[in-house]
């Protein structure tokens, strides 16, 4: 899919905006605070319903507007789609595809798929285990509605549970109360941990191969899901069952700390190359690379689960990059992808052959 | 400080504490019951005062009447061998309107949330089971909370505490619209209409 103009009123710094944008490669070129990453943003809001950087709707308005538009007419396989959504003051959205308003008003329908790349996304080897949760459930999120409900339940069932727990402590309700929440947390958990499992498979393959060719190297890349749950020898089926049985061992310890112990809330992945943990012993080149190569995979396994190229955001990584990673990202999207990349320096570009129209000067 | 004068800023105070009423809709409510006749004004209090008063929770079954028992639990017309549990009074109207359901009805006047400081022992839980013992000739508890992961904690704590007292325990189902087509179902509503599927 390849975006062909995107339109702005009232986002952000833009009372009204209009942009052509081409298929394969396009820069958004402009000083900082110029407003190009809020061209990428109102593209990942299109699809997700939600900013990348703010969770208040109503920042995305700019100051002293009721409401804000975002328009954008998206070319998807055989079909042309002119995607409309309408931000307001109070914080409530709305979507239309083709005319049509989507009866979720939350904005799941996502009338476009995009895999967005950001200087944070650098750090994914180097960060907490959140950040690697983070990425994994992104990926999983954009796959259908199953995962974010699952996600959703589990955290909610999390934070009652941690509340009953700090009450059975200190005596205010008694403990096997505890058990009707987790005949839920495990149904959702376990359901959690498969997705993920069964996506960090998918991924290292191609994380594998996009190490190797942005390192220039064959180092053996690999990845591995470090979770509690999954054990040799216990069948996806029987998961909720020895979740279950863990819950049951913790739960003296649960209770002391008023926290819940077992989950895939704790959840962590493995980075290696050459059997060495990137996450602690990775140099801060390796480190990139490998986050480099994680991305790389996204996009990959999003092409093939959702059967159409993604259109891929790189929001201010090119000049992050040397120039050694910078040809090897280019080289290794494919040609159907649309990518869409700001930036502030015009340098590198110099070195590339752009056609002039597949670059968009801001501010 | 206040801008305003004593009774009306306690009048704004006191609206303000409604649900879904903030400082400015409480204002506003403030503002319109002045310049409202006298005469109306009074009736609102006298509403607000009467059902205070007079309407009370029922005896049996902890619905809202203005009786000891409500009408539904005085009615001989119904079948007293099954009971149906739910959270709210509301959700006895909405149960009613189907004119699907016949038996009693037992309202918890509310769900376990530890969030919200609610334990099974803040819930009128301990009054079912009063209920159940003295009387005799109750087959099955129909579990009607809300399919939340609050309505659905509490249903499992009615079960354990239920079943062993022998009597039928369900859960209304829950899954696709009536009139709806398969193919727009969400996947999660349509996962939990395969799983309480039933044989034919």
């Amino acid at each position: 899919m390849y975006v062909k103009e995107l339109q702005l009123v009232n986002y952000r710094n833009y009372s009204n905006f209009s942009v052509t944008i081409h298929e394969g490669l396009n820069f958004i070129i402009g000083r900082n605070a110029a407003g190009k990453t809020n061209l990428l943003e109102a593209l990942y809001f299109l699809e997700n319903g939600k900013s990348h950087k703010t969770s208040t709707a109503r920042e995305l308005i700019k100051w002293d507007e009721e409401f804000a538009i975002v328009k954008s007419t998206v070319q998807r396989l055989e079909r042309e789609l002119l995607i409309e959504a309408s931000i307001f003051k109070d914080g409530s959205k709305q979507l239309k595809v083709n005319g049509v308003a989507s009866k979720k008003e939350q904005m799941k329908a996502r009338p476009i798929i995009t895999v967005i790349f950001t200087p944070d996304h650098l750090r994914i080897v180097k960060e907490m285990p959140e950040t690697r949760r983070a990425y994994l459930d992104e990926i999983l999120e954009k796959t259908g509605p199953g995962y974010s409900y699952w996600r959703q339940q589990y955290s909610k069932i999390l934070k009652q549970r941690n509340m009953l727990l700090k009450k059975v402590f200190v005596g205010r309700m008694k403990a096997d109360v505890i058990d009707y929440w987790d005949k839920q947390l495990v149904g959702a958990g376990s359901r959690i941990t498969i997705a993920r499992r069964d996506i960090i498979y998918k991924l290292e393959e191609r994380a594998d191969r996009a190490y190797k060719n942005i390192t220039e190297s064959d180092v053996n890349f690999s990845l591995i899901y470090e979770n509690q749950l999954l054990k040799e020898g216990i069948k996806d089926g029987e998961t909720e069952e020895h979740y279950l049985s863990l819950l049951k061992e913790k739960r003296k310890a649960e209770i002391e700390r008023g926290q819940t112990l077992v989950g895939p809330h704790r959840d962590d992945v493995g980075i290696f190359a050459a059997g060495i943990d990137l996450r602690t012993f990775g140099s801060q080149g390796e480190q990139r690379s490998a986050s480099l190569a994680l991305k790389m995979a996204e996009l990959s396994i999003i092409t093939e689960l959702t059967r159409d190229y993604p259109v891929l955001l790189l929001d201010d990584v090119m000049s992050e990059l040397d120039r050694a990673r910078r040809e090897a990202l280019l080289k290794y999207i494919n040609d159907g992808v649309q990518v869409i990349v700001t930036s502030t320096n015009v340098e590198y570009l110099k070195e590339m052959d752009i056609d002039a129209s597949n670059i968009i000067k801001i501010g | 400080m206040s801008y305003y004068a004593g009774p009306v800023a306690s009048l704004i105070e006191e609206l303000s504490k409604l649900p879904g009423v903030g400082p400015k809709t409480a204002q506003r409510l403030a503002f319109y019951i002045l310049k409202a006749s006298p005469d109306d004004a009074k009736k609102l209090a006298r509403a607000i005062d009467e059902v205070k008063d007079k309407i009370r929770f029922c005896d049996e079954c902890f619905n809202v009447t203005d009786a000891v028992i409500c009408e539904l639990c005085k009615d001989p017309g119904r079948d007293q061998a099954v009971i149906c549990v739910v959270e709210e009074p509301r959700d006895i109207v909405a149960l009613e309107k189907t004119g699907e359901f016949k038996g009693l009805y037992h309202v918890l006047q509310g769900a376990i949330s530890p969030i919200d400081g609610i334990g099974p022992d803040d819930i009128r839980v301990k009054e079912l089971l009063k209920r159940l013992g003295e009387k005799k000739d109750v087959r099955e508890i129909v579990v009607a909370t809300n399919p939340n992961i609050e309505g659905e904690a509490t249903a499992m704590y009615l079960a354990r505490l239920i079943k062993p007292l022998g009597i039928k325990v369900t859960r209304i189902a829950s899954g696709l619209p009536v009139g709806g087509d398969l193919e727009y179902a969400d996947e999660i509503t349509l996962g939990r209409a395969l799983e309480g599927r039933r044989e034919m």
